[in-house]
């Protein structure tokens, strides 16, 4: 993997992070939706890296042009929620804030890093042939074979989500 | 090791995981939007899925991890829609969608 | 003969039994039952008599093991006394026949029929019928156990059982006061020789290690109780003097006299079977039964002074009474007292004797006076008079009788008494320091003829004192009358002596109770000390003339003063004014146990036996435990309320009520704020991760 590669992946992670924090602490709902997108974005390009090329397309096709539009479809459609004003008091960012920063962030950084050591150790030899080589037959291979049932079944959850989402939101 | 190849590398994707999580906890907790609060769990569970990629390529060179991730997604997409339902009908009841004001299982 | 035995006293607990359970159900409430069944052990005794009576001689026995205790003897004593070989106690219980038994089994099984047969008639009508014939029944059945008993064990038992016998029979008409407290003295009065006697049997135990007779008889023979000690006394005396005790308490000796004439509060019928003929004679019988022991123990001066004693002192108290039951009563007492003497001088066969004929005669005295009583309801003789015309047949058994118990020749009681007599006066004139005994037995004598005739005369001779119950009084029905009759029929002197009674003048003699009991006496082992023959024989000379004319004497002095009144009873009463008052009030005997030793003595000790009770028992430990209990209730009781209830269950409840409180504050319903609180934990468990122990 080239320098530049590098650097460019570096950048969609810095335009995560970055996106991620406008998405927890905007005030604007609007905004934080639209940070939302360029938060999916940088983590597809991530798969994109990571050797995920379907998973990254798939990334792309749910969440960016999915959920996301679906939440601005939400909020730009429906004029009282994008009206709605609800200020999230900054004193009640403080005792999260805290346990993030000093319960939840190292802990997983603690953990993370120490299973990325333990994981390093014992690296497989082709990964970076691995990382660049097309999924999309493979996923699909693995969907109808070892993961069928898995996949018959979360038809069904997606099946029993929609009908349940047009449920609840039925006009009354 | 330079900080590139750190930061591409698995410690780099976890370390983004990381950051994603701990913001996706903080959104859910701290925004009185449940709209805000949803856009939290989104966080959430892509950064369980960048955990899932990265160790489908660093660890296992295997496809099984992705198709975890593709179920994340799946589940996720489900989850946006049954929320945003959810977060209607809470309007519609409640004249407003403040998480905090969702209280009816409160004592 | 020995089966017939088992029967014998049997029958009469049988019908003891069907007459407590069912006898009131039954057609003349039962009362057939229990003289059936007398007839039937009179019947089974007759041949056992009639053996004696003919042979001379009978002798069985058969006993088996009743108790086998194995005893907690070490091995190392066993060991160590080889002798010793089982280590159990044995009480072995028996039949012991032999001609002493048949002999009063002959005597007992007929006076008890004939006074169940009289009770038919005496009773009639009376309450609680049923239950008399229940009682004199158990009483038979013990007095003919007590008879064939082999060893003292049983025959305390049955002595105990007569004891018990008594005390109902003499309470019967227990709406009486005075025959309430009458049976209550008698039983306590005898409880105080029975204890005694008690004592002797376990002393008897101590030394011999049983308590059968023929054992007994064989160990004194071997010399078995010799220098050994109970209480630092001699083993033997400490016995005989307890077995004396005994036959003091159950044969109304001195001191213990002072019950039978109370007794006397009882039917006539019970009078006359217990307190005259069976029951009482079982104290001498005692002494018959253990005479080489009371021999052996050197008490019998004691006892023949104790017969002597009473028979003089009841003789004078007699002399006084009017009430005609009680007459006898201290009639009774006088001739065992003889009997008792008797057996104290030695004189073992006169005594026996004596036993028997008395039993006969006073039974037929007794009865008479049931008649009498019966026939003009009262007892006090100076309201009788002039019933010789109304009751002749009466009349004739109790004359009969009369002249029996006042030594007149051809009658039984001459025989036996004139023995008795002879006997003493035999022993006073070889120990002449003891020559009151047969003073006191010659004034016994006079004074017997005196009151006997006393008696005869106020009851049946001179004019009627009282019209009216002189003309109701009249004849007994058979039930009745024949009994007295067939008593008064063997108080003649033909069927123990001779026509006469009279030693050497008789044209033929009659030899079977000498023969019998001297066989008795060899089998026993009983060497009796005859002392000088010759001084025997003179003595038994005298002995018959001075009896002879002291009942000829008090015969005639009750003739001149209470038939022909040349002598003034009322005169003698006032100049000996004194003496009558002691008389009349019993030598102030009751007074005496009364108010000394039962309220100085007893009542005192048991006063402070009752403070005791009250003040230590009562109160420290009874109501001491109360209190502790209480005391344990109220802790318990608050323990629970402050602890158990409080903190426990009241406990549980707040801390429930308490967590619910501080959960309820966590329960806001607001998701976020659970997001928060599950970040703390988490956050928590984190820091405890790596803080803690790798």
């Amino acid at each position: 993997m080239s320098e530049t590669a590098k650097i460019i992946l570096v950048l969609f992670q810095l335009l995560t992070i970055a996106s991620a924090l406008l998405v927890t602490f905007s005030p604007n709902i609007l905004y934080a939706s639209i940070s939302l997108l360029f938060a999916f974005l940088g983590v597809a390009i991530m798969f994109l890296y990571a050797g995920a090329d379907f998973l990254a397309g798939v990334q792309v096709i749910v969440y960016i042009g999915g959920v996301t539009i679906l939440v601005l479809f939400a909020i730009m459609l429906t004029s009282w929620m994008y009206q709605v004003k609800l200020r999230d008091s900054r004193a009640k960012l403080i005792v999260p804030l805290l346990l993030a920063l000093f319960g939840l962030l190292p802990f997983l950084y603690q953990g993370a890093q120490h299973l990325a050591s333990r994981v390093l150790r014992t690296v497989p030899p082709d990964f970076e042939a691995f990382a660049f080589s097309p999924k999309t037959n493979a996923v699909g291979e693995a969907l109808l074979g070892n993961y069928l049932l898995p996949f018959e079944g979360i038809t069904v959850l997606l099946l029993g989500a929609l009908v349940g989402a047009v449920w609840l939101a039925r006009p009354k | 090791m330079s900080f590139l190849d750190w930061a591409t590398g698995l410690h780099g994707y976890l370390f983004v995981g990381t950051i994603l999580a701990t913001l996706g906890i903080i959104a859910v907790v701290y925004r009185r939007n449940s709209i805000g609060v949803l856009l939290g769990i989104e966080l959430l569970l892509n950064a369980a899925s960048i955990n899932f990629i990265s160790f489908s390529k660093f660890r296992t060179a295997a496809i099984d991890g992705q198709i975890f991730a593709l179920f994340i997604i799946i589940i996720a997409a489900a989850e946006a829609a049954v929320a945003l339902a959810i977060i209607l009908r809470l309007y519609r009841l409640r004249e407003t969608i403040d998480a905090g004001e969702a209280n009816l299982m409160r004592n | 003969m020995v089966q017939n035995c088992i029967w014998i006293f049997s029958l009469p607990l049988i019908a003891f039994v069907l007459q407590a359970s069912l006898g009131k159900k039954l057609p003349r409430q039962g009362d057939f039952i229990s003289v059936i069944a007398l007839l039937g052990s009179f019947l089974l005794a007759l041949p056992i008599f009639l053996q004696v009576v003919s042979t001379g001689n009978i002798s069985e026995a058969m006993s088996f093991t009743w108790i086998s205790l194995p005893l907690p003897i070490p091995d190392s004593f066993l060991t160590s006394h080889p002798g010793i070989s089982s280590p159990t106690f044995n009480l072995d219980i028996g039949i012991l026949l032999n001609n002493p038994t048949a002999i009063m089994l002959g005597m007992v099984t007929f006076c008890c029929f004939l006074i169940h047969l009289f009770s038919t008639g005496y009773m009639k009508g009376e309450d609680r019928y049923h239950m008399f014939f229940a009682y004199i029944s158990l009483f038979s059945a013990a007095m003919l156990g007590l008879v064939v008993s082999d060893n003292l064990f049983t025959f305390f038992m049955c002595w105990e059982v007569m004891g018990v016998c008594s005390y109902a029979l003499i309470g019967f008409y227990y709406k009486k006061p005075s025959a309430i407290n009458a049976s209550i003295k008698a039983f306590m009065t005898t409880r105080v020789g029975d204890t005694c006697f008690f004592l002797g049997l376990m002393g008897l135990y101590i030394v011999f290690g049983t308590s059968n007779f023929s054992e007994i008889y064989q160990g004194l023979q071997g010399g078995f109780a010799e220098g050994k000690t109970i209480l630092g006394v001699s083993a033997l005396s400490f016995i005989g003097f307890m077995i004396m005790m005994g036959t003091i308490g159950k044969s109304a000796q001195f001191p213990l006299q002072i019950w039978l004439p109370d007794a006397m509060e009882g039917p006539t019928p019970v009078s006359a079977l217990i307190h005259a003929a069976t029951m009482v004679s079982g104290g001498v019988f005692l002494l018959i039964r253990t005479f080489p022991i009371l021999e052996a123990g050197h008490v019998l001066p004691i006892i023949a002074y104790v017969g002597a004693i009473t028979a003089f002192l009841a003789a004078m108290v007699a002399v006084v009474q009017t009430d005609i039951k009680k007459v006898l009563a201290y009639s009774t007492i006088s001739q065992l007292g003889y009997m008792v003497m008797g057996i104290g001088v030695g004189a073992f066969a006169a005594a026996f004797l004596h036993l028997i004929t008395h039993a006969l005669f006073k039974a037929c005295l007794f009865l008479c006076s049931g008649s009498v009583i019966h026939a003009v309801h009262t007892q006090d003789m100076r309201e009788m008079g002039a019933l010789r015309t109304k009751m002749p047949l009466t009349f004739i058994s109790m004359l009969i009788a009369t002249l029996a118990i006042s030594g007149v020749p051809f009658f039984s009681g001459f025989v036996s008494k004139d023995r008795i007599l002879g006997g003493a006066l035999a022993y006073g004139m070889e120990h002449q320091v003891h020559a009151l005994i047969p003073i006191l037995g010659f004034a016994a004598a006079l004074l017997t003829a005196f009151y006997m005739f006393r008696l005869i005369y106020m009851t049946f001779c001179g004019p009627a004192k009282d019209e009216h119950k002189h003309t109701h009084a009249h004849e007994m029905p058979w039930n009745m009358v024949l009994p007295t009759l067939l008593l008064s029929g063997l108080s003649l002197s033909i069927w123990f002596a001779g026509p006469t009674g009279i030693h050497g003048l008789d044209p033929f003699e009659v030899h079977w109770f000498d023969n019998a009991v001297a066989a008795a006496q060899t089998q026993a082992g009983i060497a009796l000390h005859h002392g000088d023959e010759h001084i025997a024989h003179s003595a038994h000379g005298i002995a018959l003339v001075l009896s002879l004319i002291l009942a000829t004497a008090g015969i005639l002095l009750a003739t001149f003063t209470y038939l022909k009144h040349l002598i003034s009873a009322d005169a003698w009463k006032s100049r000996l004014a004194p003496l009558y008052n002691v008389l009349v009030h019993k030598y102030y005997f009751d007074e005496l146990y009364i108010n000394v030793i039962i309220q100085r003595g007893l009542l005192v000790w048991n006063n402070l036996l009752a403070r005791f009770d009250d003040r230590v028992v009562d109160r420290i430990l009874v109501d001491g435990w109360k209190d502790i209990s209480m005391g344990i209730k109220a802790f318990i009781g608050k323990f629970d309320d402050l602890v158990v209830d409080r903190i426990f269950v009241d406990g549980t409840g707040y801390v429930t009520a308490a967590g619910g409180w501080i959960l309820r504050r966590f329960q806001t319903g607001r998701v976020q704020q659970y997001v928060i609180l599950s970040l703390i934990g988490f956050t928590v468990a984190f820091i405890c991760l790596v803080a803690g122990p790798k």
